[in-house]
């Protein structure tokens, strides 16, 4: 007796728009005639709308809420996810909440991220069920009134009459579907819509943020055009989360306006023999000052976003030491980021910002003149032509026996890289470059994880290195730091060993051409 | 997906209000329930309200062609596939069918619903056939319960057997006291010489009017929320079936 799957369909659910309370009225009095109708109840109150500040939920389609003491992902459509208990607060990060169906899925999408209240909807609901004459309920109706609040602004939204079926009971559910077609209700096929016009509420705008770099450039853009326009964008990223940092909201708004300096100093150094000496050196020094006062409080946070894996890495009996030296960390980081607060609020940081900003667009600026009138996309071209063959040159040469000074090098050499490709990206055939950073950036994976494994080891024998005395913390702390040390040393060795292969593995002779093809391809399109 | 089958083979100890309501409480946890009526007389159907379609019956049944059938109960989360008339005569059915294989029908034709529940549970005749066979088979746990009296006892005694003539663990078997009404000293005297077995869980169900009326008014008693009594009952049990089934 073979027995295929159940087609079990979830039960319908739609959505009307109700232009006001008469149209619900008639509706439910022509629903009356044919059916008893009960009103089984209202309910209202308030439901908090959270997201990451770079917008991790709404880009996956997932909306997380708050009501009254429930914690809620669902998706656009309304669909649950998981739940967990959880009251209203400014910020959540995925530890603040329990172990639950929710955690797993949300830890997945944002990760370390914040989740920041971005508004909230007061709404009321009222519940009728329509019965049968045994009196069971073979339909529900769910009118909805809602209003949103952000910051200072409000919304109503449109009232809306959703009608569910109940399992089983879909031709009553047709029935009054199409009496509701009748009485000349629209329905509604998608409530992203509705969504997003509860999120205009917000100060915020949807997606206005992200932390991947993209700047349109005209192929037919000069270069002080160009390094005006990524560069603005890049102190526009440094301004964004400028705000972040302050508040220690979360670890990645410091992490993304470093990677705003770093992507700043790399296109300096990079561009350096077309850009005005004077100023380059001027504003290459004051990036790399910012870049070093910003330094401490993100190494710190390093380790304290590791706190999860060096855990797992140690036995138990390990892991009261380990939790001293997570504890030092954090007493350090209190330090670390009142001085940093006090850099990125001392006159030398805002000269730095408005002097940048303003030889960035002034029109009689430095950054426009001279051979900077030139066209950008043949020196883009020349620039990546040489800094790939550089990068392979290097590469190429390293042997298993090789220093690690090597591929510590040959990883800033492909940083270089990988940051002047996203720079000049759109000059480019899109998906072609695409495939190429992504082949990129697995080896870049490669060497990242290596160079990190040797910094935390090196700082970690530092830490060890300090230690005095013979009191039990200091045995305790010693013993964690030890068999840490030993742990990542075995994983700097596999890493290492990883190397040989990853690398052969991008500089295949489809690879070395793949980037000759793109950049070959859009010369013959300007030509 | 667990399948939890409420069985005794002695009619009137209570197996259609613990069916009923244990289903109940289950969905109130946030799980997807369904609940089957395997008995003909349809009680279990009738405290729902709910009625099989007319293109129901038992062949469609046994074909594994009855997922449409399966209708929403008045509560979010718990859904009921409803008896009919047909279902009588299910173990001769039963027997027609292949005789290798007769024992494990009920078990094939849950089967494909175990992404869409979290538990099934069973409410079945008190008989003792080849339909019970394949209720022992097809479940994770027989949960059996016993008016604390010799007769009771007896139909417990009988299950024992089953189990050991299909060869299944005791283990799955979950006891209760049900209709308990501690001012009788047999129950009181019952109950303190069996309720030590392993066998026995700890929580039981009193004698009370209100599950009595449960036919007048057609709802689950937990419905009433931490007023009733009988419904804190029931909540117990299930917590005690969830814990013992976890073990």
């Amino acid at each position: 007796m073979p027995i295929t799957g159940p087609d079990m369909k979830l039960p319908q659910e739609i959505t009307f728009l109700l232009e006001g309370p008469p149209q619900a009225g008639e509706l439910l009095d022509s629903l009356a005639s044919r059916f008893m109708v009960e009103e089984t109840g209202k309910i209202s109150g308030q439901k908090y709308y959270y997201d990451t500040f770079d917008w991790r939920l709404f880009r996956k389609s997932f909306v997380l809420t708050v009501t009254g003491n429930r914690l809620e992902l669902s998706d656009f459509n309304g669909v649950s996810i998981g739940v967990s208990a959880g009251l209203p607060r400014k910020n959540y990060f995925c530890w603040d909440i329990q172990e639950s169906e929710l955690r797993e899925p949300l830890e997945a999408i944002i990760d370390m991220r914040a989740l920041i209240q971005i508004f909230s909807l007061n709404f009321a609901e009222r519940t009728f069920r329509v019965l049968n004459k045994d009196r069971k309920t073979v339909a529900r109706i769910v009118l909805r009134d809602e209003k949103a609040r952000g910051e200072g602004a409000q919304l109503d939204l449109p009232r809306r009459l959703s009608l569910q079926e109940i399992r089983g009971y879909g031709s009553v559910f047709d029935k009054i579907r199409k009496m509701c077609l009748k009485t000349g209700l629209k329905s509604i096929d998608d409530e992203q819509d509705l969504l997003k016009l509860a999120f205009s509420v917000s100060e915020r705008k949807l997606l206005d943020y992200g932390a991947k770099f993209r700047v349109d450039l005209d192929e037919t853009i000069t270069i002080g055009e160009a390094v005006s326009k990524i560069c603005l964008d890049l102190a526009g990223a440094m301004q964004i989360n400028h705000v972040g940092v302050c508040a220690d909201i979360d670890s990645e708004f410091l992490h993304d306006f470093r990677i705003a300096i770093r992507r700043t100093r790399s296109l300096l150094t990079l561009l350096k023999k077309v850009l005005p000496p004077e100023k380059t050196s001027y504003f290459q020094s004051e990036f790399k000052w910012l870049g070093s006062v910003t330094g401490p409080v993100r190494d710190i946070d390093v380790y304290l976003l590791k706190r999860k894996e060096y855990l797992g890495m140690l036995p138990e009996s390990l892991h009261s030491g380990l939790s001293l030296f997570f504890d030092e960390l954090e007493k350090m980081r209190i330090r670390e980021i009142k001085l940093l607060r006090r850099h990125l609020a001392s006159p030398r940081y805002r000269t730095l910002l408005e002097s940048w900003r303003l030889y960035l667009s002034e029109p009689g600026s430095e950054i426009f003149s001279t051979i900077r009138k030139k066209k950008c996309k043949p020196l883009a071209d020349k620039l990546i032509g040489k800094r790939f063959a550089g990068f392979l040159r290097d590469g190429d040469k390293i042997n298993e026996s090789s220093a690690d000074n090597e591929l510590h090098k040959l990883r800033i050499r492909g940083k270089k890289l990988r940051y002047l490709l996203e720079f000049f990206r759109s000059f480019y055939d899109e998906a072609e470059m695409e495939r190429f950073l992504k082949q990129m950036k697995r080896l870049q994976d490669n060497l990242g994880d290596f160079n990190d494994l040797s910094v935390q080891q090196e700082m970690l024998a530092l830490r060890l290195a300090e230690l005095s005395g013979r009191t039990q913390r200091t045995m305790q702390l010693g013993a964690s730091l030890g068999g840490l040390i030993s742990v990542l040393a075995g994983k700097h060795r596999s890493v290492r060993q990883a190397f040989q292969k990853s690398y052969s593995n991008f500089s295949k002779t489809g690879n070395r051409d793949l980037l000759d093809t793109v950049i070959s391809a859009s010369s013959r399109r300007v030509s | 997906m667990k399948i939890i089958a409420v069985y005794s083979s002695k009619g009137g100890v209570g197996k259609t209000a613990g069916a009923v309501n244990l289903a109940y409480t289950a969905s109130r946890t946030g799980r997807q329930v369904l609940l089957c009526d395997m008995d003909s007389q349809g009680a279990a159907s009738y405290y729902y309200r709910i009625k099989p379609k007319k293109k129901f019956n038992r062949s469609r049944l046994l074909k594994g062609d009855f997922y449409e059938f399966i209708r929403g109960t008045d509560y979010d989360g718990l859904d009921l596939l409803p008896a009919h008339f047909s279902f009588r005569n299910l173990d001769i059915a039963l027997k027609e069918a292949q005789h290798e294989k007769s024992r494990k029908v009920l078990a094939e034709l849950l089967e494909p619903l175990k992404d869409e529940y979290d538990y099934i549970i069973l409410d079945c005749p008190p008989n003792l056939t080849i339909l019970s066979e394949n209720i022992i088979i097809a479940a994770d746990s027989v949960v059996t319960p016993v008016v604390p009296t010799t007769l009771s006892l007896l139909a417990l005694e009988q299950l024992l057997k089953l189990f050991k003539k299909l060869d299944c663990p005791k283990e799955k078997i979950l006891a209760f006291f049900s209709m308990v009404e501690r001012r009788k000293s047999m129950h009181l005297g019952v109950m303190s010489k069996y309720g030590k077995y392993p066998l026995f869980m700890k929580s039981y169900v009193p004698y009370m009017a209100e599950i009595e009326k449960m036919g007048l008014h057609r709802k689950p008693v937990g419905l009433a929320g931490s007023k009733s009594v009988a419904g804190r009952a029931y909540d117990l049990l299930w917590q005690e079936i969830r814990e013992r089934m976890a073990d």
